[in-house]
């Protein structure tokens, strides 16, 4: 990739630029404002992507994982109390850029994303091909005829007959759609892609047919993703690494080796237990209780409360524990 | 003989050659065909036992359900319920269906009032249905007992919002049991849940099912999900019945082509899921106005039967006792 050419705003003493992966994200925190107070949706989530990689963020609904993704491309909403944290892009520390800088160097030039449901939003009155261009045509970043040759190569790569460029939504399966929003993310030749529950919405087999498109972009391209779902047997189709939010935090980042084999936190574990098993004949259980209010989380591990193993440290907050290669914020691997 | 007649009495619901067809206007008035939602499909289920439909979006699962309910009016085909003809026309019949299957929705929040109290929420059905006064309040302790959503007098003065997602289900359950049914129907219960709750939610409907000896018709599109909830299972594809057998059955010998791919398309979380690429048919499910002729499964199928297959229309093949299976393969 090429590096960034404009001299960072700010100060220059700042450390602004390193060599390492291609995204480092460090403490980042997102509050909103709520009528009640404030919602703490993300709490210092810190992870690193490197080139080429796929990460999937798992986690249930509520436990910030939409937040963060959101966080990372800042597409937040008016009500942010705080966002603070560092975001290096390639080195650079894109979180110090300006508004219209972000546009237009970062935002969906070097990372995209896939939004939950995004099918549903695409323009009835404009024709697919020209949605998908469209981010070319910002900023005369290229002329009509190269920016609907991309979209047809885009498309190509997507599995989407080149025809369909002429076409508008409604006369598109949902699959098709899917697989439209899905070049229109990598239409800009981003190098990273954040994909928000891409094919929840989809029937089984498209579902699988989408995976199957996307692992092949993966191979073929060295995209890097972001994979974000509540859906774990789906996530295992495109991870490499795994994160795991609890209530804000993140609580466990470890290989998918070892993250769908054996889990460490014991969140993770309850998780992994209550996905039912077609292949493999396994009783699924569930965690009894709810996920704490992030208006007012509660001191210490935020899971202590529906945790078969706590003890008395859980009354404090465990930092994460390294565990291998494996991050994991629990008191029960202090000592190793 | 005589089994067969205790068959016969034991079922409950029984399904023959149902076909439900909407009307496609075009300028309001013109006929421009019909959605044939659900085509041609039979079957029975009997009194105590638990069976999933599975099928995709638009495979006409909960065309199916509806029609049940009668909430849609069928074209053709005959719905008999508890030994009672339903033709969906006599409002009395109706009344008395409805007293007599309870209905669990997908999205709980939207399936309560929000205006509404819990203790309100429950009353209703006891008030239309005229129970008397004095066993309302009683109904209403023990069916949220049931449900677990105890001490009971925490939650009767609540309002739908004030819940959480799996408690707003277990309302939704709660109201289907109060007039205590003989049917439940169960329309992606959990598919609006998060993982951790779901299975928390099937266990008690599965306990609820068997404590009253109920049957329970569950609407999913996860096969996953299914091994642990009911003994029979139906498969759908584009308004047709393609599969019927039991749940162990289904996923240790699936018959139809199209099962086959479901089964292959589901994920276990595994590691190695990355690394591999899954042997899915390509295309979607074709269009319920003008479905191909033949089998609706024959443009996408990798087993296909040229000149049979996109021809004639598989009717039921019953390869092995109780496995019934639309598909010319195994005539």
């Amino acid at each position: 990739m090429e590096p960034q050419t404009e001299p960072v705003t700010g100060n220059p003493a700042d450390s602004t630029t390193r060599n390492g992966p291609l995204l480092q994200v460090e403490d980042i925190r997102l509050y909103f404002r709520a009528t009640n107070g404030v919602v703490r949706a993300v709490e210092d989530v810190s992870f690193e992507l490197r080139s080429g990689g796929s990460l999937a963020i798992i986690g249930e609904s509520g436990c910030g994982k939409t937040s963060l993704a959101r966080a990372i491309l800042r597409l937040l909403p008016r009500n942010v109390d705080t966002y603070t944290g560092r975001v290096f892009l390639n080195g650079t520390d894109v979180m110090q850029f300006s508004e219209e800088r972000f546009r237009r160097d970062v935002r969906w030039v070097k990372i995209s994303m896939v939004s939950q449901a995004a099918m549903n939003s695409l323009n009835p009155v404009l024709k697919v091909g020209h949605q998908v261009a469209e981010p070319l045509l910002l900023d005369h970043r290229a002329t009509k005829q190269e920016a609907m040759a991309r979209a047809e190569e885009v498309f190509r790569i997507v599995g989407v007959p080149p025809a369909f460029l002429e076409r508008y939504a409604f006369e598109l399966s949902g699959g098709m759609r899917q697989r439209a929003i899905i070049a229109m993310a990598l239409v800009a030749s981003p190098v990273l892609v954040i994909l928000d529950e891409p094919t929840s919405a989809l029937d089984v087999l498209t579902q699988a047919n989408i995976m199957n498109a996307l692992k092949k972009i993966k191979k073929e391209l060295g995209l890097s993703f972001i994979f974000i779902t509540h859906d774990i047997a789906t996530s295992s189709e495109l991870a490499d690494e795994v994160i795991c939010m609890y209530a804000g935090q993140l609580v466990e980042h470890s290989s998918a080796e070892v993250f769908y084999r054996q889990a460490l936190h014991p969140y993770a574990r309850k998780l992994m237990a209550s996905v039912p098993t077609l292949h493999v004949e396994k009783k699924p259980e569930f965690i009894t209780g709810e996920p704490p209010s992030l208006l007012n989380p509660p001191q210490g591990c935020r899971f202590a409360a529906r945790c078969p193993e706590r003890f008395e440290r859980c009354q404090e907050e465990p930092p994460l524990f390294t565990r291998g290669d494996a991050w994991v914020k629990c008191w029960l691997y202090e000592r190793s | 003989m005589s089994e067969a007649r205790e068959m016969q009495n034991n079922v409950l619901l029984s399904v023959t050659e149902l076909r439900t067809w909407f009307e496609l206007k075009r300028w309001g008035f013109l006929r421009a065909g019909y959605v044939k939602a659900v085509d041609g499909i039979s079957f029975r289920i009997r009194l105590g036992e638990a069976v999933t439909i599975v099928g995709e979006s638009g495979s006409g699962k909960t065309t199916l359900l509806r029609t049940i309910l009668g909430l849609a009016q069928p074209v053709a085909g005959e719905i008999i319920f508890d030994g009672r003809k339903m033709d969906g026309q006599n409002p009395e019949d109706l009344a008395w269906l409805r007293s007599n299957v309870g209905f669990v929705q997908q999205d709980p929040y939207g399936a309560l009032a929000p205006f509404m109290t819990v203790s309100r929420i429950l009353n209703e059905p006891l008030t239309i249905n005229k129970v008397e006064e004095g066993e309302q309040e009683q109904r209403i302790r023990a069916v949220l007992e049931e449900v677990r959503l105890i001490p009971v007098e925490d939650f009767l003065h609540k309002f739908p919002h004030m819940l959480s997602g799996g408690q707003q289900q277990r309302l939704v359950i709660a109201r289907a049991m109060i007039l205590r049914p003989k049917l439940i129907v169960a329309d992606e219960p959990v598919s609006m849940l998060d993982a951790s709750v779901r299975v928390e939610i099937l266990e008690l409907i599965g306990r609820i099912q068997k404590a009253h000896n109920l049957s329970v018709i569950y609407i999913t599109h996860d096969l996953s999900s299914v091994r642990y909830f009911s003994e029979r299972v139906f498969i759908m594809y584009a308004a047709k019945m393609v599969e019927q057998t039991d749940v162990k059955e289904v996923v240790r010998n699936p018959l139809h082509p199209y099962t086959q791919a479901l089964l292959n398309a589901i994920p276990d979380p595994e590691p190695e899921n990355a690394g591999r690429f899954r042997d899915i048919p390509p295309g979607e499910p074709p269009s319920l106005i003008n479905p191909p002729s033949g089998c609706r499964f024959h443009p996408r199928c990798p087993h296909i039967i040229k000149g049979l297959c996109d021809k004639d229309e598989p009717p039921d093949f019953e390869p092995t006792p109780g496995h019934f299976v639309e598909c010319w393969l195994y005539k």
